[in-house]
Order: structure tokens, then C-alpha cells, then sequence
């Protein structure tokens, strides 16, 4: 649990690494992302933030006292930052891997890769499960050259798996319905519900599909309204862009824990917008949080190379996992069901599978050929799938064994979202749906953009695969295979929304 | 005048995490492990799923994708 200043090893990062600064980070996306001077203005009626938080402002700067300088506040602050801290040590009375000590360790740990997706064109940047642990969207960056183009980097399915979200470098989270019917145009249903000043991070349905929970580089986290596309609570704290997300557990109450590159990590009420409780250990951006299941602690993954376990009713981090040789960042964390396991996708390609009581690393899992940048358990526990910047999703569970013969599709895809959601029963993993998104180039009113849509439907035939790939064994019944092309006004790149179906034989 | 307010901000929120309930590490950790306990014969990554329910076991069909 040692802790030290961990300097980037520049010599060692992989060629094709971004920068984690979040002042970095944040112009090297704005840079990529040019965005037409004909977007249509907002159709949200309640006036913009910016122009609220001014008036705010104002209204404080009449109501000051004038013994309120900014040293003051600051030395206050620094004081009520001490106290805190003392506050929370003093019910550091021992550490949870010395608590754990009684409880039997993990016996040998073998896992294997079940099924390798290679769907996408480019980096899988995040996914997801459905609720019913039959499918996942997945979300990528596909072709980010010259054009403006706009990434999806965020995407998640709705608790009833009828639509999902995603947005990305456009600033906006859009909602796509959902439809097996080959014959829908599901570009032309699209719906943009959440406006930022800033790329849009991470977005999480709330228990229906009615909310969406969204965060964003612009460093604010918020609560939209899917129907009207109204804003209905914003979560003000972050000092910097926020990376993720995540719920509570549904039995745990109304409370959501956002990861940002100011290092911190709050947890929010979803009523109040206030932040009820802030942690600042990690030493670097903070890349993924994600809820212990029973709801009383978060794990989060960071650019310093650890994940963390902070217990909420303790107010404190409470397990460091680490290790000398772990110098990646880590981009994607999850629990197993139990919440025993803690697996970590790292940018180094592997994923580290921690025992998160003890603190121990229980096995470390190889295969993905780029940095791993998402990962997620499925809802009912019996894998988990991870994305990475090598075009593919690889599900792996611990004893078995499948992978999936490489999908043929468009060349000019745009992005996947793979997305699922936490709860569920069976045991069951059956179909894969991702989904490509290019939300919001079609907010032009340029007379060029046209949307088409373009459908094919890719079948098996049973007989023996003759793929020049040798590592595939078995592969799906039937795949659906919906795109929609977007061109004209961004000239002969084309984008295209894709949605491929696996599903196990 | 903006870096005023902000800091005062930064007070009051400081206020209110000073003030809140905690609980005992030793007491959250008990708790933490008496979760793990309670669904470790749940968790289907920990406790292997017999080969009869695990859906992925090898099966003997080929199919091919075009």
C-alpha cells in the first residue's frame, strides 16, 4: 500500500498512447472536433447553463462581505481540509485486507477468452450489456482524420433494451431506438436528448428509460428528461473534465459516483444535485468508477497505474491494488457478482483480476493486442467482455472457450456502443448486438447530407468454416447487419450507423 | 471576483463533508467481507458453473459466417 509519486514512463508508452492531462486531453479532442456552423440551435427552452451560473455569480457578489477575501476562503479551506481528514482518520482503526485475513484466499484463478468480436474498424472505446445479458453494444472510434468527425465515446442500453444512447466529441447524448426489423431507419428515429459545452464521457440510464445520466468534459455531470430533452439537475464540483459514471445499485438509493481528471472521484444525489461525499487519492485522472454491488463502496481505475476501493459509509479509501510492475494506467474497472473479484483493464493490454478483499492480484489475463479501454461484467455474472483499441471484444469466463469468426463489414463504419445493464438472472449469453453511432452529423441543414440506410443480412451456412483465420471454432447462427450511411456534406468519407447481431449457435 | 465565489463554494461543500456520519473501518470492512460471503456461491467467476449450465462449453456444431 505504498504510495509514491509515479512519473510517466515516456520511454515505455506504446505508440499510439494519449496524453491523460485533462488540459491535454480536453484540446486534443476539441481539436478533432470541428463542428459545423450550421448545427441547429438547442431545442431545449430553458435558457443555457452558462448564462444561469452568471447570474448566479452576480447575485453572490452583491450578498459578499467584505472581510471575505479570497485568502480567507482559501486558508478556511485548507482548514476544513485538515479537519477532514483528521475526521476520517480517526476511524482508520484497520485496514480491510487485515479484516480479511480470516477468509479463505481464491484458489487457482484460470480464465479464457469465450468469444473474440471483431466487428469494428477501429479502437472499441466503451460497451455495455443489455439487461436481459443477451446483448451488447459497443461503441468505437472509427476513421478520425480530417473530416470532423464525431466519436462516440460514451453509450448505454436502456433498462428495457429498446434504445440506446451514445454520444461522444459532438457534445450531445442521443438516443437511438432499437429495432430487430431490418426495414427500420433507425438514424431517422434518433433523439437528442443531452446538450454539453463539452465531449460527452460516460451516460447511464437511471431505472427507466424515461432519465439519462450523463458526464462530460465541460466538468459537470447531469440529469436529463429522454421525452423532452429538459435538463433536470445539473452536478456541479469537478474542477476538470469527468471521465465516468456510475449508479447505485437500485436497492441503495439515489446516488451516483463520477471520476474526473481532477483526480477526484464524488458521489452525488441524484434529487439535490449536491455532492454529499469527495475523494481525492488517486494521483492521476480518474478513468472508471464503478459501484461495489451491494452499494457501500466504489472501485475506481486511474492513469496512476492502481485501482482503489473507497467505502462510503466509512468515508474513506480502504484497499490500494497495485503493483511495482504495473505502470499503465487503468481504463475500465468492474466487480465480479460477488463483489469479490475486482477486474481492471489496463493500458498495457492485459486485464489484472484482483481479490478485493485481500488486495491480491489473482490473475492476469492476456489477448488483446492494444489497450484495453472497456470492460464490463455481465448481468448475471458469468463473464465479462472488454473492448479494446485492437478492434475487437473479447468475452471471457472461467472455464470456456469460444471465439467468433471475424464479421465482415462497411469499411467506413463510424463507432459501436456496447452497453448493458446491471441486473438480471440467467444464466444465458446468447446474442451480441452492437450498434455503430454517428450521432449528430445529421444536424446540418446543408441540402447534401443524406441519410441513407443500408441493410444487409449476412447468414451461416453450416457447413465447415473455410475462414483463413485459424484461431475460430465457432461462430454465430445469423447476423443482422444494419447501416446507415451518412455523406454529402462532410464530402466522400462516408459515416455509417452499423448494428451487427451475434448470436451464439 | 468569480475565484470568491468559487472558493466559497469550495467552504461550504468542505463544511458539509466535515460533518457527515461515518462508520468504523473495521466495521465497514466486516461488512464489505459478510457481502462477498453471503454471494460467493452466486458468483458464477468464482464458484464454477457445472458443465451442464455453462453456456459456452464446446459444442460440436460448425456453422461459418459469409
Amino acid at each position: 500500500m505504498l504510495k509514491r509519486a509515479r512519473a510517466r514512463p515516456r520511454a515505455l508508452v506504446p505508440h499510439d498512447v494519449t496524453p491523460a492531462a485533462s488540459s491535454i486531453r480536453a484540446l486534443r479532442l476539441q481539436a478533432l472536433l470541428r463542428v459545423p456552423a450550421l448545427l441547429s440551435p438547442t431545442k431545449h427552452s430553458s435558457p443555457p447553463r452558462t448564462l444561469c451560473f452568471l447570474v448566479e455569480m452576480a447575485a453572490q457578489e452583491v450578498d459578499a462581505q467584505p472581510s471575505d477575501t479570497l485568502t480567507t476562503l482559501k486558508t478556511e479551506s485548507e482548514t476544513l481540509k485538515s479537519k477532514l481528514e483528521e475526521e476520517r482518520a480517526k476511524l482508520h482503526d484497520v485496514e480491510l485486507h487485515q479484516v480479511a485475513e480470516k477468509i479463505e484466499a481464491l484458489g487457482q484463478f484460470v480464465m479464457k477468452t469465450r468469444r473474440t468480436l471483431k466487428g469494428h474498424g477501429n479502437k472499441v472505446l466503451c460497451m455495455d450489456w443489455c439487461k436481459d445479458k443477451r446483448r451488447i453494444v459497443s461503441s468505437s472510434q472509427e476513421h478520425a482524420v480530417t473530416m470532423p468527425c464525431t466519436w462516440v465515446m460514451a453509450c448505454a442500453y436502456a433498462p428495457s433494451g429498446c434504445a440506446v444512447a451514445c454520444g461522444g466529441l459532438d457534445n450531445k447524448c442521443s438516443v437511438y431506438p432499437l429495432s430487430l426489423d431490418k426495414n427500420e431507419n433507425l438514424a431517422a428515429k434518433k433523439k437528442s436528448v443531452a446538450m454539453h459545452t463539452n465531449y460527452l464521457s460516460a451516460c447511464c440510464f437511471t431505472n427507466s428509460d424515461m432519465q439519462i445520466l450523463t458526464s462530460s468534459g465541460d466538468g459537470t455531470c447531469a440529469l436529463w428528461d429522454v421525452e423532452s430533452g429538459q435538463m433536470l439537475q445539473s452536478f456541479h464540483g469537478h474542477a476538470a473534465d469527468v471521465l465516468c459514471l456510475d449508479l447505485a445499485p437500485s436497492e441503495t438509493g439515489n446516488t451516483f459516483v463520477s471520476g474526473g481528471c481532477d483526480k477526484k472521484a464524488c458521489v452525488w444525489d441524484l434529487r439535490t444535485g449536491q455532492c454529499v461525499q469527495s475523494f481525492e487519492t488517486h494521483e492521476s485522472d480518474i478513468n472508471s468508477v464503478r459501484y461495489y454491488p451491494s452499494g457501500d463502496a466504489f472501485a475506481s481505475g486511474s492513469d496512476d497505474a492502481t485501482c482503489r476501493l473507497y467505502d462510503l459509509r466509512a468515508d474513506r479509501e480502504v484497499a490500494i491494488y497495485s503493483k511495482e510492475s504495473i505502470i499503465f494506467g487503468a481504463s475500465s474497472v468492474d466487480f465480479s457478482l460477488s463483489g469479490r473479484l475486482l477486474f481492471g483493464g489496463y493500458n498495457d493490454y492485459t486485464i489484472n483480476v484482483w481479490d478485493v478483499l485481500k488486495g491480491t492480484r489473482v490473475s492476469i489475463l492476456f489477448g488483446h493486442e492494444n489497450r484495453v479501454s472497456t470492460l464490463r461484467v455481465s448481468p448475471d455474472g458469468t463473464a465479462f467482455c472488454s473492448g479494446s483499441w485492437d478492434h475487437t471484444l473479447r468475452v471471457s469466463g472461467k472455464h470456456f472457450l469460444i471465439q467468433c469468426k471475424r464479421i465482415k463489414h462497411c469499411d467506413e463504419s463510424l463507432s459501436v456502443c456496447l452497453s448493458v445493464s446491471r441486473s438480471g438472472p440467467e444464466c444465458c449469453l446468447n446474442l451480441f448486438l452492437t450498434f455503430i453511432g454517428a450521432a449528430g452529423i445529421e444536424e446540418t441543414a446543408d441540402s447534401n447530407s443524406v441519410l441513407s440506410a443500408v441493410e444487409y443480412m449476412i447468414r451461416t451456412d453450416c457447413s465447415a468454416s473455410t475462414s483463413s483465420s485459424n484461431r475460430h471454432s465457432h461462430s454465430v447462427r445469423r447476423a443482422w447487419y444494419y447501416g446507415m450511411a451518412l455523406d454529402g456534406f462532410y464530402g466522400s468519407n462516408s459515416r455509417s450507423v452499423l448494428v451487427c447481431v451475434y448470436e451464439r449457435v | 471576483m468569480a475565484k470568491i465565489a468559487d472558493a466559497r463554494k469550495t467552504v461550504e461543500q468542505l463544511k458539509l463533508e466535515v460533518n457527515i456520519d461515518r462508520m468504523m473501518v473495521s466495521k465497514a470492512a466486516a461488512e464489505l467481507m459478510a457481502y462477498c460471503e453471503s454471494h460467493a456461491k452466486e458468483d458464477p467467476l468464482l464458484t464454477p458453473v457445472p458443465s451442464s449450465e455453462n453456456p459456452f462449453r464446446e459444442k460440436k456444431i460448425f456453422c461459418a459466417i459469409l
